[in-house]
């Protein structure tokens, strides 16, 4: 239901609670270039002809191998040998500047950063960074760009300003140097899964290296101890039943003294589940070659008629739709035990920090939510793997000597967990940050040490996905049995110019009629002006635009 | 500062004899410009860092306003855009939410010059009546503090008492009514919005007015206390009119920004009431442009809003002229 | 002054009570909030039900807080002095608009300036065409003279009778002297309204620096603390035993609270000058 997110509301919390791609509004893309392009690239739409070829991640004592492509890998312990997997340092010396997103404080500065000096001398280079504040990514692109100066690395978001920057050729077509075999020069970087980089393409070329999330991001937790409580199913079949104990999570006073809601915020948690439940396409559905947007169908009005049933019965937060907007708060929501039914990414929940110790403190129980009427799996909605890229400036890689290093230093950064390099930049040089280990298993922090305000965003956007908690296999089970059932959108790595311009326009139109029609102030027969005027304003010219690209693809 | 005439005073400088000097034609008894010039040679040594800034820092960049008539791309430049003339202004007024959004955005900034405007002229004027100085300066010392909030902040604020499930909700409810719905009702939306904006800043707003105030002798009160003038007459007959010139000056310069009235407060609160009641002109722009990477849009939207404010101003300003209310030159 | 029915006193105080607990209790909510722990509930939505310092620790921790306070009070500081200045000489200048031949033009072209922004862009390539990208000047320089306040003041600079300046220039003072030694010491309130309109928003100003700096030991803390403030959830928290697990909002109103105390330890002092307290004797004759 929540078509209010959009493309470029890459919030960190977002990410962190209900993955970025799962909850995106109807009309996003994957990124691709194509179209009304600029004269710079063909006209070429389409998926990536040749994938790059895929290699498992060494094999570490203690990792477990997702039986459901998607899944991360999760590993329970950490064994004292580490794998080397990149021999000599990459870089040939010499400056490399980046340009990279940072949702928290800014690097220590250089001269007191031993993390960077380290990260410098192992990768041979002098790595400068510009680091931006995630909200306003956009200005600070647009000026960059304007400037002429671009950083070699730049992280691109999934935005209309990058794929047109990327269109314009602002930066290097990598393709020839990664596809097929040719990415066995890169060992580390053939880890990255073929459907992300199918995603992440643009006009069917790669320009970067994909930034590694899970398929499916959340985990769902109900407070099974409130339903027993209340007398109620702790692990409800259907969409009837999960109402129900919603509504009596909010009503029943199930937390003693303090306030208690089944749902907190809109859109949030229960657009997630309802969407899944009722078998709402992600974003568009294809069926015999045509396709049709998710507002579109049965499937939408069913669950957007059940939410507002839902509301109407009491179960939401009387200010769901702020809640909706401060994030902080509603978090905060589940620390203070306040909320029935709740989701972050899967694995802040194992991960110390304030989700584990709500954990803890009991009561809170993983839930996967059924198919609505109980007969069969949900069906949730597959993330494209990535929600932006590492690229290179065009300028930067015109130098064939200069783009391999740059190559081989992404290689550094993307080295699997278990490996020498993932060590270092997980957790340092031993002894700076974290003790030496003698025995196999995470180290323990040196007190008064944090590697996270020296590390900063230096190292964020090339990690892979790392699980590594003891309850990893609880963790990846559940996601599998969401994975498994997932459905991922089928416009994606295709591109449509009037998406671009439009999807915020039409993703407010929609914040406006379905937050109206789900508390009521609207009826649910809206749903048809809703659809009307979102083919007017645009929608029928994107199918359009998207059908244009899958019929020139067959 | 201080104040000559009471009731009445237009506050401006009057050298009679200069009003029209600068059209005239020269006569025997006119100095000639270039004599002018130099008599006032240190005014316009004086003026000159202020105006190199302003020419620097903000008509140099306005050049850049062709955006306005470009489909601009940053990376491609002014040089490397494309030319649409006038596409981008009829993209925005033909666009289907526009009416709506000047509507709102007017009734809004009317609604804030009606309610929000005079507000901290009455609390400047009230707290200036108080007797203690002590109270005086500790209460101005407390008003002043919500300016200091962001949006969010405020709005979260707001929530938290206010809301559906806030202090006075709850308050409500325990004594078995029905819990507050002011902060996601469309109805009342324009008039939550301007609360917000009297709550935040007019305390601040009165700062000026005391600046004002101060300057204001006190043997004008001791006279007017004088001639059997109760408090009330001498707030009427030496307080108002001494904030005559200032009043006028801020209300000439709030009309210049009419089309302005909020962008993050409205924004954050959107979802909760639906883009019918909330959508200004900055928020329309903000979607249509900022996120839709559409650079033409924003520029088209600032000129509009500029030529606009220069029209009322000019405006304003005769008015206030011909009422000798004061006006800015 | 006769006294004041007791009535009227009655309903001024009771007035004025509702207006300070209006402006206060909301503000007292967000310095309770920020010493709530994540298990905390807000009683009626203001007071936490278990208090930790862990909020501040996780914002103040790791001295990127306090490095970017020293870039703050410097550019504020130098910032004001040099707006205040600037502003104030082109202000009295423009008084002179009926006899100095061309001012008028020059105020207008001040005041159009005003209404009309070019966006980001171009404002950007002038900063960098001047070689200031990345600098701190880039912090003050753009936003050095407010039109707005340089018009309150030239209105407050006009009050100021003709005849007072008018004596100093029959004894031989030239504009400058005028400006420096009549008209200065009797706009002490103008003058110290407008430094703390310039302080204020040299110290809230983040824009600029996000746009103009590129390097993260140049930002000013409202930069540094807005990332806090929206995304509510520090990067660290995750992963920092050491400070304890912190509760998102807290931390938003911890941010607050650091992020505006400055300025409100500096406001009494600067209240003084435009309070009725500070007479300036008589001017007249």
């Amino acid at each position: 239901m929540s078509t209010t997110k959009i493309r470029g509301d890459f919030s960190r919390r977002d990410l962190l609670r209900v993955g970025a791609m799962v909850s995106v509004a109807p009309l996003v893309a994957g990124v691709t270039s194509c179209g009304p392009g600029g004269p710079h690239t063909e006209s070429r739409n389409g998926k990536l002809a040749t994938l790059p070829a895929y290699v498992d991640p060494p094999q570490i004592d203690g990792s477990i191998l997702p039986k459901v492509p998607g899944v991360p890998i999760g590993y329970t312990k950490l064994p004292l040998e580490l794998v080397t997997t990149v021999p000599e340092p990459p870089g040939r010396g010499g400056p490399l500047t980046h340009f990279s997103i940072t949702w928290g404080a800014p690097e220590t500065p250089l001269a007191n950063n031993k993390w960077w000096q380290g990260l410098n001398k192992r990768l041979s280079c002098d790595f400068q960074m510009t680091s931006v504040p995630a909200s306003n990514y956009d200005a600070k692109f647009a000026t960059m760009l304007a400037s002429g100066q671009l950083a070699e690395v730049v992280q691109l978001m999934n935005t209309a300003a990058c794929t047109k920057a990327v269109q314009q050729g602002a930066f290097a077509d990598l393709t020839d140097d990664l596809v097929g075999d040719k990415i066995k020069e890169y060992p580390n970087l053939a880890n990255v899964r073929p459907d992300q980089w199918e995603a992440s393409s643009i006009g069917g070329r790669i320009y970067g290296v994909p930034i590694d999330i899970p398929a499916v991001q959340p985990q769902f937790r109900l407070r099974t101890d409130w339903a027993e409580k209340l007398g109620l199913s702790k692990n409800p079949e259907t969409a009837e039943e999960l109402a129900d104990l919603l509504t009596a999570m909010s009503k029943g006073r199930p937390a003693g003294g303090k306030q208690a809601w089944g749902v907190t915020a809109y859109p949030g948690t229960i657009a997630v589940v309802a969407n899944a439940m009722f078998h709402v396409p992600n974003q568009w559905r294809l069926t015999d070659g045509k396709l049709e947007n998710m507002i579109e169908t049965d499937e939408y009005a069913a669950a957007l008629g059940w939410l507002r049933d839902l509301w109407a019965a009491g179960a939401f937060h009387p200010d769901a739709l702020a809640l909706g907007t401060q994030s902080a708060k509603d978090l905060g929501l589940i620390s203070s035990g306040q909320v029935g039914l709740s989701s972050v990414s899967a694995q802040n929940w194992y991960l110390p920090g304030p989700y584990r110790t709500a954990i803890d403190a009991g009561g809170l129980e993983p839930y996967v939510p059924r198919k609505h009427d109980g007969s069969g799996p949900a069906l949730f909605a597959r993330s494209s793997g990535s929600y932006g890229i590492n690229a290179l400036s065009a300028e930067a890689a015109k130098d064939p000597k200069r783009r391999k290093e740059m190559l081989r230093i992404f290689n550094y950064l993307r080295a699997p967990v278990g490996s020498a390099e993932w060590y270092y930049c997980k957790y340092g040089e031993p002894g700076d940050y974290y003790e030496p280990r003698t025995t196999p298993g995470l180290p323990k922090a040196i007190e008064g040490r944090n590697i996270t305000t020296d590390r900063g965003t230096l190292y964020y956007g090339c990690a892979p996905q790392a699980w590594i908690f003891p309850e990893v296999a609880e963790c990846m089970k559940i996601n599998e049995e969401m994975v498994a059932s997932s459905a991922p959108d089928p416009v994606q790595g295709l591109l449509s110019a009037t998406n671009d311009a439009r999807a915020a326009q039409l993703s407010q139109l929609g914040q406006t009629y379905v937050n109206a029609i789900i508390s009521g102030q609207r009826p649910l027969t809206d749903l048809e002006e809703y659809r009307t005027k979102w083919r007017e304003q645009g929608g029928d010219k994107i199918r359009d635009e998207y059908q244009q690209a899958l019929d020139t693809r067959e | 500062m201080t104040q000559l005439t009471t009731s009445g005073g237009s506050g401006t400088t009057s050298s009679p004899a200069s009003a029209e000097e600068v059209t005239a034609a020269p006569r025997s008894a006119t100095p000639s410009l270039g004599t002018r010039i130099w008599r006032e040679r240190y005014a316009y040594l004086m003026v000159v860092p202020g105006l190199v800034y302003f020419l620097l820092f903000h008509y140099l960049p306005l050049a850049g306003i062709v955006i306005a008539f470009q489909d601009y791309s940053p990376f491609l430049g002014f040089a490397g855009s494309r030319w649409v003339g006038f596409d981008n202004f009829l993209a925005f007024a033909s666009d289907v939410d526009f009416a709506a959004t000047i509507a709102n955005t007017l009734v809004i900034s009317g609604l804030q010059l009606l309610l929000a405007f005079p507000l901290p002229i009455a609390l400047a004027v009230l707290l200036n009546s108080l007797l203690s100085e002590r109270v005086k300066r500790l209460v101005q010392s407390v008003v002043y503090l919500p300016h200091f909030l962001s949006w969010v902040i405020v709005i979260s604020v707001w929530q938290q008492v206010l809301g559906g499930a806030g202090a006075v909700s709850q308050a409500l409810q325990a004594a078995g009514m029905d819990p507050l719905t002011v902060m996601s009702d469309p109805s009342t939306f324009k008039f939550l919005v301007t609360a917000q904006v009297i709550w935040k800043d007019t305390g601040w707003g009165t700062i000026i007015f005391f600046a004002a105030i101060s300057g204001i002798s006190s043997e004008l009160y001791e006279s007017a206390a004088c001639d059997g003038a109760s408090a009330w007459r001498q707030i009427w007959h030496v307080t108002l009119p001494a904030l005559v010139p200032v009043i006028s000056l801020l209300a000439i310069l709030r009309l210049g920004d009419v089309l302005t009235v909020g962008f993050e407060q409205l924004l954050l609160q959107q979802p909760s009431v639906g883009a019918e009641a909330a959508q200004v002109l900055d928020t329309f722009t903000y979607f249509r442009g900022v996120r839709g990477n559409d650079w033409g849009i924003g520029a088209a939207a600032g000129l509009l809003k500029g030529i606009v404010g220069t029209a009322l101003v000019l405006g304003a300003n005769r008015i206030a002229r011909r009422f000798e209310l004061g006006g800015i030159l | 002054m006769e006294r004041p029915h007791p009535l009227v006193t009655g309903l001024k105080a009771v007035v004025i009570v509702a207006i300070v607990v209006i402006m206060v209790c909301p503000l007292l909510t967000v310095v309770l909030t920020s010493f709530a722990s994540p298990e905390a509930v807000l009683w009626f939505g203001v007071w936490p039900s278990s208090w930790t310092l862990s909020a501040y620790k996780s914002v103040l921790g790791g001295g990127i807080v306090t490095r970017a306070m020293t870039v703050s009070v410097a550019v504020t500081v130098i910032g004001t002095v040099a707006s205040t200045a600037v502003t104030a000489m082109l202000a009295y200048g423009l008084t002179r608009t009926r006899h100095a031949p061309g001012l008028r033009g020059v105020l207008w072209l001040v005041l159009v300036s005003m209404l009309f922004s070019a966006g980001i862009i171009p404002n950007f390539l002038v900063v960098k065409s001047l070689g200031l990208v990345d600098s701190y000047a880039a912090l003050i320089l753009p936003t050095l003279v407010s039109a707005f306040n340089m018009v309150v003041m030239r209105s407050f600079f006009m009050e100021i009778p003709a005849e007072v300046l008018d004596a100093a220039r029959i004894d031989g003072a030239n504009e400058v002297r005028v400006f420096w030694s009549v008209v200065l010491p009797l706009s002490r309130p103008v003058m110290a309204v407008i430094a703390l309109f310039y302080g204020v928003s040299y110290w809230n100003a983040f824009f600029n620096a996000l746009i103009y700096l590129n390097t993260p030991t140049k930002w000013p803390v409202q930069l540094v603390l807005n990332q806090f403030v929206l995304q509510g959830s520090p990067l660290d928290q995750m992963e920092n035993p050491d400070i304890g697990a912190t509760a998102p909002q807290a931390v938003q109103m911890a941010v607050v609270v650091i992020a505006t105390l400055p300025i409100l330890l500096i406001y009494p002092f600067v209240q003084r000058h435009f309070t009725k307290g500070m007479m300036l004797g008589a001017v007249k004759g």
